[in-house]
């Protein structure tokens, strides 16, 4: 599976708001499980919670019946730590299907074109791009290094534990 | 409605603790008083020159009596010793009666007896207390509010201009002229208006209200009062030998006077309601765990005081809390909580216009589980003011046979009654306590939870 090179960051800072988002209810959570959370960060939990659906799309969203908290609800710290562990499970899981190793580094599949083309097309036309700038480079003109320059990443989760 | 106040006959959704004046009942009076000692006290510049004034008012019932219009003097204290236009007090029906000529006259007779009275006159006038019999919180409270009355005339204009309560003309029967020095009778005011009997209501400063006065023969009597000098000289230390004794021993007094004075920092109005602590509010949760479902030992009694103190404390100040109620239905004795509904939240707003409830009821129920009888019980309750809201607090979650119930009432009849158990009321205390969000929200996810599982 690929990603767009622009989505990559977006990808990297959705995680890094889930994460701390985690890292801050999880704290809230130890000290009171069943504390509730305030009205203000849920809504900024929301948010990100949103974006995530959105960017994901349904085969990554850890329940297909919840999108985002509601405040009528009151969600405890313990709910809310939970539903945001599960949502960067998915994330990574998102990830792990769009790395692969290249160079003994594992780097993002990258893809420049639209996203509504089915996933095997692009890698053929990866394939025949990547021939494409190998010819050009023999014929001594230049080539545009934004296709071959990798986005390095870290292993996949299950690989970096060992 | 259950204790009917100014603001809910003329439909005005502010809580108490939003306003500046003491929402006044309708038919009775506040349970608070004016002390003086808090305009003395006061940082306000505005308050304490109404102080001064309100002194110079009462010292120059001295002049008069020099002057030798004791009759006129007397006259205007016995009109100032009566202020029904404010309603505070104990009173259950807001009306009181003025002093007699006797205790008067024993006022007035201070000033000639205690040479520093004569001289300088007094600085706390509630000194009185500790000289003449009859002379308590309610009496201090009606001389000041008759005194400062223009003032307070001016205050309730502003006051209800600013809020939005409606006002007539109406004759106000007594009313201290501070230039003349005498009390005017029958000026006519815009101001608001008893519903039934048409008579000219007053509001007073939250700022000013304590339930008894700074300075007072009780505080005097328990701390300061030499109880053997007193045994001594006049035979006994019962009030009267105490009043008499005083009367002799200024110095003792003034001592008195000037300690307070120097505690004067310590002396803060007293609020019409007041929160109880967090502490205590885990503690009565912790109560309310530890009781048996049930009329055992005591139980239900037990279970309706602690849920009623939580409660009314949780829910302020959201909820203005009105009384409680006991109320027999076929022949069992049902407890419920009523609350004003000030509209002071969306959800709040949402149950006055889609139930039409004046006044939020809960009803109290210590039981394992909720039985159909319960809910018809609440249910034929839930007429008038109470529109078709109610509130079940009791133990346990419905059965769901129950709760199918309560949501038939509502397709059938638009009548929501929604309950609260004690998982509920541990989680209003755990935001009381950790303030992220608000207990009266503990409420509203209730309801929205019934109204999810309700048709649409």
């Amino acid at each position: 599976m690929y990603i767009k090179r622009q989505d990559v960051s977006v990808f990297e800072k959705l995680t890094a708001q889930l994460a701390s988002s985690h890292q801050e209810v999880s704290a809230l959570s130890k000290k009171a499980p069943n504390g509730s959370l305030n009205a203000f960060k849920l809504k900024l939990i929301n948010a990100v919670l949103e974006r995530c659906n959105t960017f994901f799309g349904r085969e990554y969203r850890p329940f297909p019946d919840f999108s985002s908290f509601s405040l009528d609800d009151m969600p405890t710290n313990s709910d809310a730590s939970f539903v945001l562990s599960q949502y960067l499970e998915c994330a990574e899981k998102y990830r792990a299907d769009r790395i692969s190793q290249w160079g003994g580094r594992w780097t993002w599949d990258i893809i420049k074109d639209e996203p509504s083309k089915a996933q095997g097309e692009q890698s053929s036309e990866r394939d025949a791009e990547e021939a494409d700038s190998d010819d050009d480079q023999g014929a001594g003109e230049e080539v545009s290094t934004e296709a071959i320059q990798p986005v390095y990443t870290s292993p996949p989760k299950k690989l970096a534990h060992k | 409605m259950i204790r009917p106040r100014l603001t809910d006959y003329h439909n005005i959704s502010a809580t108490q603790a939003e306003l500046d004046f003491a929402i006044p009942f309708l038919n009775e009076d506040i349970p608070l008083y004016v002390d003086p000692f808090l305009l003395w006290r006061s940082p306000s510049l505005q308050d304490q020159a109404l102080h001064t004034a309100l002194i110079n008012s009462f010292n120059y019932q001295n002049r008069l009596t020099q002057k030798g219009q004791s009759s006129d003097a007397e006259r205007n204290l016995i009109i100032a010793s009566e202020c029904e236009e404010v309603g505070l007090g104990v009173s259950a029906t807001r009306r009181g009666s003025r002093l007699g000529s006797g205790t008067v006259q024993q006022i007035l007779d201070l000033f000639r007896r205690v040479p520093e009275y004569s001289k300088h006159g007094f600085t706390h006038f509630e000194e009185i207390q500790l000289y003449v019999d009859g002379i308590a919180k309610d009496r201090i409270s009606d001389f000041t509010c008759n005194f400062l009355k223009s003032f307070l005339i001016d205050y309730t204009i502003d006051q209800c201009n600013s809020v939005g309560i409606a006002t007539q003309k109406v004759r106000v029967p007594a009313l201290y002229d501070y230039q003349k020095q005498r009390f005017e009778a029958d000026r006519e005011f815009q101001l608001p208006v008893h519903p039934e009997r048409g008579t000219p209501i007053l509001l007073v400063p939250k700022r000013w209200l304590r339930f008894g006065p700074w300075i007072n023969f009780e505080d005097y009597f328990a701390a300061y009062c030499p109880k053997d000098d007193v045994i001594n000289r006049q035979g006994s230390d019962e009030r009267v030998q105490v009043l008499r004794y005083n009367r002799d021993n200024y110095g003792v007094v003034s001592e008195y006077i000037k300690a307070k004075e120097r505690d004067a920092g310590d002396c803060k109005n007293d609020p019409l309601f007041k929160q109880i602590p967090i502490v205590s509010a885990k503690r009565k949760m912790s109560e309310i765990k530890k009781l048996s479902s049930g009329k055992g030992d005591n139980a239900d009694k037990k279970y309706e005081d602690a849920v009623s103190e939580l409660l009314a404390s949780l829910l302020y100040p959201h909820l203005d809390f009105a009384d409680t109620q006991v109320r027999s239905d076929g022949g069992s004795t049902i407890r419920d909580l009523v609350f004003y509904n000030n509209r002071s939240t969306d959800f709040l707003k949402e149950v006055l216009e889609d139930y039409r409830s004046r006044q939020l009821v809960m009803e109290l129920k210590n039981v394992h589980v909720i039985e159909r009888d319960h809910i018809n019980q609440l249910n034929r309750y839930l007429t008038n003011e109470f529109g078709s809201f109610g509130v079940l607090v009791t133990r346990n979650p419905l059965p769901r046979a129950m709760f199918k119930n309560t949501v038939e009432l509502w397709s059938g009849q638009r009548r929501a009654i929604i309950t609260l158990t004690d998982a509920d009321l541990e989680q209003m205390v755990e935001v009381f306590e950790s303030k992220q969000r608000l207990p009266i929200e503990v409420l509203k996810k209730k309801y929205v939870e019934f109204r999810r599982n309700c048709p649409s």
